[in-house]
């Protein structure tokens, strides 16, 4: 491990270092410390753009009832952008709920959405957390975003796209629990029925690192 | 009624996955949804203009 008490060629300390910075450093430029300025330039961290990073990955090899993710963090990663590809292998439809803290009263929750198939569509609200729901032995993606309300109330808004083919449609969901929380370090996506979801079905967690 | 029924649990900080059974009580479904055509709508919105009322 080297020291600068002596950098060699008669200098002991970095500021009487000189650097030729016409020369070609095999083609890296060389310049004085400061704040980025150009696209090439070395940032520091706090300049770093937000940018997304893989929290958790789950697949599902065989049917369950609920995943549950621990050690979660959403002070630290802002927020948490949820993918989450499910099959229902079940033979009558099913719910799936977003909970947090451990918390899996869905009563302790309310849930608004509305969907959209061709022209027809419906609206609703229930006390529960609903976040996504698949039609018996179907398959879809919800997309999910967690976040705490200025005043710590965790809430949940998905996007589901919904079928194949002729038959897409759309569903939004918005479910919120009725207590603020001070972080979020636990998900649970809970399904309405027994071994609701299916083999094949994948959790993704992004938050923000930097 | 509660039955047994399987959950996986992810541990972020380890990446340990593991599954345990747990007693699972089944939720009642959501209240069904008020629905509604866009047709319907429209077909109210050429009766209104008709009685002129817009």
């Amino acid at each position: 491990m080297g020291s600068f008490s002596t950098i060699g060629g008669g200098i002991s300390n970095l500021s009487a270092l000189t650097i030729d910075v016409d020369k070609d450093w095999a083609r890296h430029v060389i310049k004085n410390l400061g704040a980025p300025v150009d696209s090439g330039d070395a940032a520091r961290k706090g300049d770093i753009p937000l940018t997304l990073k893989k929290v958790a990955e789950v697949d599902v090899t065989s049917a369950v009832t609920s995943i549950t993710v621990t050690g979660l963090d959403i002070n630290t990663h802002k927020f948490y952008l949820i993918i989450f590809m499910v099959k229902n292998p079940t033979a009558g439809g099913v719910w799936y709920h977003l909970c947090v803290e451990g918390d899996t009263t869905l009563t302790n929750y309310y849930s608004q959405y509305a969907y959209w198939s061709g022209t027809g569509g419906g609206a609703g609200r229930s006390n529960d957390a609903c976040i996504s729901s698949e039609y018996a032995g179907d398959e879809g993606g919800v997309l999910i975003l967690v976040a705490r309300s200025p005043s710590g109330y965790p809430h949940a808004w998905s996007f589901r796209a919904q079928r194949v083919g002729a038959n897409v449609s759309i569903e939004l969901y918005h479910a919120c629990k009725t207590a603020a929380v001070t972080n979020i370090t636990r998900i649970d996506i809970v399904a309405s029925a027994a071994g609701g979801i299916g083999a094949g079905s994948k959790l993704i967690i992004y938050g923000a690192s930097g | 009624m509660s039955v047994r029924a399987k959950r996986i649990i992810y541990d972020v900080k380890t990446g340990e996955q593991r599954e345990e059974e747990f007693d699972f009580t089944p939720p009642p479904p959501p209240p069904e949804p008020i629905a509604f055509d866009l047709r319907d709508l429209k077909k109210l919105i050429d009766y209104a203009k008709m009685m002129k009322w817009i």
